[in-house]
């Protein structure tokens, strides 16, 4: 894969926020980060912009890099090369002011056994917030956020994987913190605390706290992010809003129609549309590959009663993630 | 306060660790206690039953058995002069262990072997050798013999007083020991802390890592509350040792009580430094701890008395900076030696292992970043 990066912001000045506003300002400014395991390249040249109010979404396939730039961010690993500013400042292990105003919500389950909800949340908060009856508000407001209002004096063991995530969120963010870091906070857990976490991520963007949000979920990225930048192999390989990494590939939209029986006359006719990149039969299914982005549904429609080719239905799909991370590198996201 | 409040709470509720610092010495204390009171049961020894036919009179030897026959705690012949018929028929029916017949030989009739037995044996086999050593002394030297018989006088007391040493030794080192391993057993409560704080052993440490809260003060707060506990375990040990088994340790409360203080600040200091510097998984460490504390206290003696006294002679060294080694040491001496000379060097040298357990424990916890997570 040559160090070819994708990207619809040539200038940062031309950034598009959701809001539409322009000149965001700059939250997490990482640029050249080199981080090495040995003779291994966790990081290579890595840079990153994160503005203000936004939620990035950081995609990437396991081991490509995300908890490791993370963990590199806030100065948790040392680095071969590059630099590191959060909020103008650069960061380091002292920066006790910068660090106040930022929380992690971890990948692995970061709570005591021996504490309950209530007290686990308190005890991390209190690493934050000194003055006790502020930080009893902000205690509840986490657990309210979260949906633990039921489970406060249960101990960690005794809550279900979906309500531990949530829990896990809460010691994260309960300080209120203006940068948050979410690290694959949906890993393993049920459809409804999933809802639940997402919606809380969206709860706390629009409190006015910035995103970092670390997945290999691409619907997630898609639901919740404004703009994704997609990592392989400890690189940029791509950045923008998810319209925009799709219009980046060839893909622009992908048929399928469900047929009775063989048509090999239908595909003789397909291939010969320049539109069209790949056009194949895989048992009772034809499925077509545009490259231009716009509805072909239509014109495959009359095609169809032109030939008069008998179908059970025809379906369009609009480019994944996915789609996107297999064309930039040849492999499935989920690989 | 607040961090401290919670670091104490995540000890007390750690109930695998208040097993092995609270419960676990209390157990092995009763143990302790079961055993040594069924030896010392054992050991104890009714006085030999023996009649005597004085076919000739010896005044000598008759005063040396009236001497062993005085009832007293080291009684060890109960005596009966009588004549060999009865001697004979006492034997019979098993009333009397031996009897002996004063001649100018001595010979001793026993029906089987046992203790007992054994002691009359003795008894007249000491005079014998003493009786014939004296008079060819006294053939040979005679301006000797009285510095002979005073040279025998003085080694025999020495012998004795030895004994009753060693005797007591067999007991209390056993305890004494105990509580130097309680002692370690803080080092549970110090790994706990440390991994509690490092980015690279937890994720818990991870959140102290990335918090604002300067990691020092993490430390130390963990560290005094791993001391208090660890402690408070030690005083209740000792109070179970005191007043449940009546172990004795004098009247010098307040100095094993700072023994115990220093010992405990070694237990907690030396999991930490476990905890920081070896790349293991915590059950990898913890058993490491438990191992070396098992195997520091079997070098003070705690299975075996005389390992100690081997350690003492073939390797020194080990006893100056094995830390159950020092406690132990300390307490003896605290209790059989007059002067406190040696019970505040062990209290220097622990301070020195302190010392060094910090220093080692310091450098790590100013690591601030690491190479991998």
């Amino acid at each position: 894969m040559q160090s070819k990066v994708y990207s619809y912001k040539k200038d940062k000045n031309d950034m598009m926020s959701v809001k539409g506003e322009r000149k965001m300002e700059n939250i997490i400014t990482v640029k050249n980060l080199t981080k090495k395991y040995g003779d291994f390249i966790a990081l290579d040249q890595f840079y990153l912009d994160v503005y203000k109010g936004e939620i990035l979404g950081l995609l990437g396939p396991n081991g490509s890099g995300k908890s490791t730039c993370i963990n590199t961010i806030l100065s948790l690993l040392r680095f071969e090369e590059g630099s590191v500013h959060v909020f103008g400042k650069a960061m380091n292990p002292y920066a006790y002011d910068i660090k106040m105003h930022i929380g992690v919500v971890f990948q692995d389950i970061a709570v005591f056994e021996e504490l309950t909800v209530y007290e686990n949340i308190d005890y991390f908060c209190g690493l934050y917030i000194k003055d006790k009856k502020t930080r009893k508000q902000y205690n509840e407001d986490a657990i309210q956020l979260v949906g633990l209002e039921e489970f406060k004096k249960f101990k960690p063991k005794q809550l279900s994987g979906g309500l531990l995530r949530r829990l896990n969120i809460a010691c994260g963010i309960a300080h209120k913190p203006s940068l948050i870091f979410l690290d694959e906070p949906t890993v393993a857990v049920d459809p409804q605390s999933r809802h639940h976490i997402l919606e809380g991520i969206k709860t706390l963007n629009e409190q006015g706290a910035t995103i970092i949000y670390t997945t290999h979920y691409m619907e997630e990225v898609e639901l919740i992010c404004n703009r994704i930048v997609i990592m392989d192999k400890g690189k940029v390989i791509a950045q923008g809003t998810a319209d925009e990494l799709k219009n980046m590939i060839d893909l622009g939209e992908r048929v399928t129609i469900l047929v009775e029986k063989q048509e090999d006359k239908l595909v003789e006719i397909l291939q010969k549309d320049s539109d069209i990149l790949k056009v194949e039969q895989i048992g009772q299914e034809v499925h077509i590959a545009y490259s231009t982005h716009e509805n072909h549904l239509g014109k495959l429609v009359d095609i169809l009663k032109e030939n008069r080719i008998h179908y059970h239905s025809l379906f369009s799909e609009r480019p994944t993630l996915n789609d996107v991370f297999l064309e930039l590198t040849g492999k499935e996201l989920r690989d | 306060m607040h961090i401290f409040h919670y670091q104490l709470k995540l000890l007390l509720r750690d109930r695998i660790v208040m097993f092995w610092t609270f419960i676990f010495p209390i157990i092995l204390a009763t143990f302790f206690n079961l055993a040594f009171s069924k030896l010392n049961s054992s050991e104890m020894f009714e006085p030999a039953q023996l009649a005597i036919i004085e076919q000739k009179e010896n005044i000598e030897f008759k005063s040396l058995i009236q001497e062993l026959s005085k009832e007293n705690d080291d009684q060890l012949l109960d005596v009966q002069y009588t004549s060999l018929s009865k001697a004979q028929e006492l034997l019979k029916e098993e009333k009397i262990d031996g009897y002996l017949i004063i001649n100018d030989t001595f010979k001793i009739y026993i029906n089987k072997n046992g203790i007992s037995q054994t002691i009359i044996k003795n008894v007249v086999d000491s005079y014998l050798q003493t009786r014939h050593s004296i008079e060819t002394i006294a053939k040979l030297n005679p301006q000797k013999l009285k510095v002979i018989i005073q040279n025998k006088i003085n080694m025999q007391k020495d012998y004795f007083q030895s004994q009753n040493i060693s005797s007591l030794d067999a007991t209390v080192v056993y305890f004494y020991t105990l509580i130097g391993m309680a002692c370690m057993y803080g080092s549970f409560f110090g790994l706990k802390i440390s991994v509690h704080t490092e980015a690279n052993l937890s994720r818990q440490g991870t959140r102290i890592h990335i918090a604002p809260t300067p990691k020092w003060k993490v430390m130390l707060t963990g560290t005094i509350a791993a001391f208090l506990c660890q402690y408070v375990s030690i005083i209740l040990l000792f109070l179970y040792l005191v007043y449940g088994l009546n172990i004795a340790f004098g009247n010098m409360s307040e100095y094993i009580l700072l023994l115990c203080a220093i010992g405990t600040c070694v237990g907690v200091l030396l999991g930490e430094f476990v905890g920081n510097a070896f790349h293991f998984n915590e059950n990898i460490k913890t058993s490491i701890l438990s191992a070396s504390s098992l195997f520091l206290s079997f070098l003070s003696g705690m299975m075996v008395v005389d390992i100690k006294y081997l350690v003492q002679e073939y390797v020194p060294i080990l006893g100056y900076i094995n830390p159950v080694s020092l406690i132990t040491d300390a307490l003896y001496a605290l209790y059989y030696y007059p002067t406190y000379e040696r019970f505040y060097f062990n209290i220097f040298l622990l301070c020195i292992v302190a010392l060094f357990l910090l220093v080692i424990s310091i450098l790590f916890l100013r690591r601030k970043q690491y190479d991998s997570l």
